[in-house]
């Protein structure tokens, strides 16, 4: 990572520090934590479209398979340490082995967003369907439409009896997030990252440069598909129940909505994007005047309209104006840097 | 002198459109020659075929001595063949640096790759700009980039097509002047419409007419062949 990178993350993670000390005043925690879970479920498509171009219309596929491997892991297994890494597991080969049958036979573009959207409806069609008696893994009944109740939920690490709920349950997933949004970033800046961002931006000359640009797709949808289970393991955890809703269409959109809305090409964009929509219709949730829905899709309008760029990476572009406007330089080399620093957020 | 670059009977066909016709071809060890005919003759599409963009449907490529037919272009740049496409092919959002030091990692690894990515700056003149992005350059200094994409990775076979399209008279002298550089430890082929770039650099030219080879030779002798030049040059040239 370039010095510069190095001290945009350590800024980014103080605040976050800050904003993670901070927030239970203002909020109940555990609305807080289904946030930070909605936030690193963004932050999974954030990083495979905003930065690999994949869009995936299917995320919520590889959070409903976390959360479903977590359940049935953790009732199989009856304590969480193991089941948590499942939860990781199980979504990260899905995806690889999706990746790897999409990115292989070349598909690209519309088609990979239809065979994604239609992979989650698939899942979602199949555990709804799961209600019989003969729906068992191990002794997990699949539930079909109820879901799955009644699992364990995250303990420490050996000790089943010592639950982490409430406000710890908080902060390890506040800690979670921020660990991620800094592995991630230092995967970008990595060599992997850049070869991602240039598959992004002209797939073909990357082919020609000598790499293998399937592959590289593949992994990177894989990691994504890791890090949406690993909200799903979250939230598993969070709700103490999995339901088939998890791999609903709904869930799909309003992902993509919050990229949008947040800003792609950015980290942080998703993040905030994902906490402020969720919070936004967590409190509309509250009133029967008229649906979330409409809001989420009027707020949608208005951001491509209005912010086509994303609510981050146009607050850094006004916060690098300002800056500007005080050092009084004009030379192309800020020109440049103004445009980088709402890119790296 | 050996042979670093051979098709035999390559043919290419779009459903009942054969743009490549069982073409012969053969490229030595440090050669530089130049491809030309009129539009939609075959040219691009041949050079797709040997970088591995197009699969083509008949006759076999051989490089280096390897059977490279119908490989994918990863594996055939992977071989040492460094390609430059007609529209500049780079990253635009990534900068100058970041685009050519791509190309020299794959091949040389993180240490290596940083020399030369600025070997290839200083010698295309990029230094000025090698923190800029690419999106923001001009159409001659895209042209550039994307020549020092190729030669960051030092191929021994450089293709190369159109490379002086768009440019002043200024870039095209100097990028005749980076070909015969290169040219001192590269075979390369170029895909050329401009005659004078062509007589600048060129010692022998394959001519294509209609997807098949219609004349080789010296660039002199072929312009003065009239089937050259009525097909080429039309024919009351």
């Amino acid at each position: 990572m370039a010095g510069s990178q190095v001290r945009q993350t350590a800024i980014v993670l103080v605040i976050a520090v800050i904003a993670m000390l901070v927030a239970p005043s203002l909020i109940d925690t555990y609305t807080l934590t289904v946030l930070i879970i909605y936030g690193m479920l963004a932050l999974s498509l954030g990083l495979i479209w905003g930065f690999g171009g994949i869009l995936c219309f299917g995320q919520a596929a590889f959070f409903g398979l976390g959360a479903y491997a977590y359940a049935i892991a953790a009732i199989n297994i009856g304590e969480s340490t193991v089941p948590f890494l499942v939860g990781i597991a199980v979504p990260f080969a899905f995806a690889f082995v999706l990746g790897a049958m999409m990115f292989y036979g070349r598909l690209s573009d519309v088609y990979l967003g239809v065979i994604t959207l239609v992979v989650t409806l698939i899942l979602f069609k199949f555990i709804n369907s799961t209600a019989g008696p003969e729906y068992v893994i191990g002794k997990a009944r699949l539930g079909g439409f109820n879901g799955i109740p009644g699992f364990q939920t995250l303990n420490v690490p050996g000790d089943p009896s010592w639950y982490i709920y409430d406000r710890s349950f908080y902060y390890f997933c506040a800690i979670a997030l921020l660990v991620v949004y800094a592995l991630v970033r230092w995967l970008l800046a990595s060599p992997f990252g850049r070869i991602a961002v240039a598959i992004r931006e002209n797939e073909q000359r990357v082919e020609l440069m000598g790499y293998d640009v399937r592959f590289r797709k593949t992994v990177l949808f894989a990691i994504g598909g890791a890090i949406a289970g690993l909200a799903g393991t979250l939230f598993a955890s969070w709700a103490e129940i999995v339901t088939p809703g998890m791999f609903s269409l709904s869930q799909s959109a309003e992902i993509i909505v919050w990229c949008i809305v947040g800003g792609l090409g950015t980290l942080t964009g998703p993040i905030i994007g994902a906490m402020i929509l969720a919070y936004l219709k967590f409190l509309l949730g509250q009133q029967t005047l008229f649906d979330s829905t409409l809001l989420l899709g009027l707020i949608l309008v208005l951001s491509v309209l209005f912010l086509p760029r994303g609510v981050v990476p146009t607050l850094a572009l006004l916060y690098s104006r300002i800056g500007q406007g005080r050092r009084r330089p004009s030379t192309r080399a800020t020109a440049r840097r103004r445009m980088r620093a709402s890119a790296d957020v | 002198m050996s042979s670093v670059l051979e098709t035999r009977g390559l043919t290419m066909q779009f459903g009942g459109v054969t743009a490549v016709d069982n073409v012969d071809f053969r490229l030595e060890r440090k050669e530089l020659r130049c491809l030309i005919g009129p539009n939609g003759a075959g040219k691009s599409t041949f050079f797709k075929c040997l970088t591995g963009q197009l699969k083509p449907t008949g006759g076999q490529i051989t490089i280096e001595g390897e059977e490279t037919t119908g490989w994918d272009p990863h594996w055939v740049a992977r071989l040492g063949v460094g390609v430059k496409t007609q529209v500049p092919s780079v990253m635009d959002g990534l900068t100058v640096r970041e685009n050519i030091w791509l190309s020299a990692y794959r091949t040389h690894g993180r240490e290596k790759a940083r020399h030369l990515a600025d070997d290839a700056i200083e010698r295309l003149d990029l230094g000025t700009i090698a923190r800029s992005l690419v999106g923001r350059l001009s159409h001659g200094e895209r042209q550039r980039v994307e020549l020092g994409i190729v030669i960051a990775a030092e191929p021994w076979l450089i293709l190369l097509d159109e490379p002086a399209a768009g440019m002043t008279a200024e870039e095209v002298g100097r990028m005749a002047d980076i070909i015969a550089e290169l040219n001192k430890e590269a075979a390369i082929i170029i895909v050329e419409h401009d005659m004078q770039f062509i007589r600048s650099i060129a010692r022998k030219v394959t001519v294509f007419s209609q997807g098949r080879i219609l004349a080789e030779g010296d660039v002199d002798a072929i312009m003065r062949d009239q089937r050259v030049r009525d097909v080429y040059l039309g024919k009351k040239a």
